[in-house]
């Protein structure tokens, strides 16, 4: 018989888990080509380390192990299916016949970065991606994943499922793609990760405004791939994140709050994620071959250096949104650089570039874009007109904290502004 | 594995191409076919006549009811086709990336199965 895993093997095997699951799997599907076998294979072996390694010894490389055993189990799985489906034995037969060999550390390392590439595969729908990415890539559950963007698990789950018949059925293969493909196909992953990123730290609905959750596991997968992919814009990513996440800690009050950039106390910044993220900035424009991220990374890291929203070196923001506006032209990064021209010269200069915008339509719905307008004229001392627009940036916010901060500043102007007017 | 590809063009806009260029069109789609059938990537290919042509039939109430016109309508309409063979869905787009239709409409690839294959 064999003998009870002890708590002390028990905690390794976990730790274990933890470390090397993930590799595990990312092997296991591209050995099985299934990712709901390689998963039912992944428990599998992991279950029968408990009831082995107690009796044998944890083995030399446990994860080789792991891959080997996680292979046999879903061998056997086939053959268990095979009784009511023939087709499963011939399957179970070629994996049988198709012994891998063991595998480079090289190999097995790719195998994290098709996983990865798969799961973000823009033949996706962008929220499958996402949730097969959290799911696959970073082992969240399905329940934790549905919490996180405040959908049932049901739909959660039926979102991951169709993602995986698709790429069974439509043929997404599992593999890194070619080099004149990598960068269309980066473009992708990199939207993912800091589509996971974003809605942790403004989450886009609910009363709670941020989820530290997904922003810590969308940096891990940033710090990830720029391990496995050491391409500047992922570096690039990763910077803008880290310096973003750095002022986490001042974004809101004690009320829970927003607390706009200029407002925050930037004793409460964390430096040691502005200097990796500084640092990981400077290597990436250095390379010379940077994109989108790269800039607005650049640009929080001028902000990261400034000790306060006057100190701001307002010039080089704007310099740097004129680049990152001819690499990747948006309403919304005028917008932003509209505001960075009013701290630089004058509200009067940046009300202009921001109400040429509104007038454009392209901003119509887009809160950020009202409640800037708001602010510059509430600064200019024009009270009537800043209720007005306050109120009608009301009207397009669903978040809490934002309506918050909304209604803060109607209710500052109302007591400002003569009951008479 | 087997893809389709669903070639759609804007009808309007090829009309109103100039007729060397509509020609010039036709000419790189059928060089594309002929260097896709040589290295045996394509399975067969057709064009589809235009929307004008189109008779959709529907029965609805156990009546029969014929109307003009294609089943749903859109910005673009189905031109042609063509069932290519690739290894997976990445080596069809990228024979497909080749299609005179990327740049001027869309091509939507779908893996096939012809009916014997189908179990």
């Amino acid at each position: 018989m064999d003998s009870p895993a002890s708590p002390a093997l028990q905690r390794q095997v976990a730790s274990l888990y933890q470390a090397e699951s993930r590799r595990v799997l990312a092997t296991l599907i591209r050995l099985l080509g299934d990712f709901d076998l390689a998963e039912e294979a992944l428990q599998d072996a992991f279950i029968a380390a408990m009831e082995q390694w107690p009796r044998d010894g944890i083995p030399e490389q446990p994860r080789a192990w792991l891959v080997s055993t996680g292979r046999f189990k879903a061998i056997d799985t086939l053959r268990r299916r095979a009784r009511f489906d023939a087709s499963q034995e011939e399957i179970a037969r070629r994996l049988e016949k198709d012994v891998p060999p063991p595998g480079e550390e090289e190999e097995l390392e790719d195998d994290r970065l098709r996983l990865i590439f798969t799961c973000c595969h823009p033949a996706l729908p962008a929220d499958a991606r996402v949730a097969l990415t959290l799911r696959e890539v970073c082992d969240l559950t399905t329940e934790e994943i549905a919490s996180a963007y405040l959908v049932a698990t049901p739909t959660m789950a039926q979102r991951i499922v169709r993602a995986k018949n698709k790429i069974r059925q439509a043929g997404i293969p599992y593999q890194v793609p070619e080099r004149q493909e990598l960068n269309e196909r980066l473009d992708s992953v990199l939207q993912v990760i800091y589509l996971v990123f974003n809605e942790g730290y403004f989450a886009s609905s609910g009363e709670n405004l941020t989820r530290p959750d997904l922003s810590r596991e969308a940096i891990r997968l940033g710090a990830l791939l720029v391990e496995l992919l050491p391409e500047s814009e992922a570096r690039g990513l990763l910077a803008l994140m880290l310096l973003i996440e750095a002022r986490r800690p001042a974004r809101l009050d004690h009320q829970g709050d927003v607390v706009l950039l200029e407002d925050q106390d930037r004793s409460l910044w964390d430096q040691d994620l502005i200097r990796q993220g500084t640092a990981l900035v400077e290597r990436a424009l250095g390379e010379g071959r940077f994109g989108a991220y790269t800039l607005q990374a650049a640009i929080a890291a001028v902000h990261g250096e400034a000790t306060s929203a006057d100190q701001t070196d307002w010039p080089q923001i704007v310099g740097l949104y004129d680049v990152l506006l001819r690499t990747s032209p948006s309403p919304v990064i005028e917008l932003n650089r509209a505001v960075a021209v009013a701290m630089r010269d004058g509200w009067e200069a940046g009300l202009k570039l921001v109400d040429a915008l509104l007038d454009d339509g392209q901003l119509d719905g887009y809160l950020p874009a009202r409640a800037a307008r708001a602010d510059l004229l509430r600064r200019l001392g024009r009270h009537q007109d800043a209720l007005r627009v306050y109120q009608e940036a009301l009207t397009l916010s669903h978040q809490g904290a934002e309506r918050r901060l909304l209604e803060k500043r109607v209710t500052e102007l109302s007591s400002v502004i003569p009951s008479s007017l | 594995m087997k893809y389709l590809c669903l070639i759609y063009v804007n009808e309007d806009a090829l009309e109103r191409l100039p007729a060397d260029e509509r020609r010039a069109l036709h000419d790189s789609a059928r060089v594309l076919r002929q260097q896709l059938r040589q290295h045996q990537r394509l399975h067969a290919s057709g064009t589809v006549a235009c929307t004008l042509t189109a008779t959709t039939l529907r029965y609805r109430d156990e009546r029969r009811r014929i109307e003009p016109g294609p089943a749903t309508e859109g910005p673009v309409q189905l031109a042609g086709w063509l069932v290519l063979e690739a290894a997976h869905l990445d080596e069809a787009l990228a024979l497909a990336a080749h299609l005179p239709a990327c740049r001027l409409g869309a091509v939507e690839v779908r893996p096939v199965t012809t009916a014997e294959e189908t179990p």
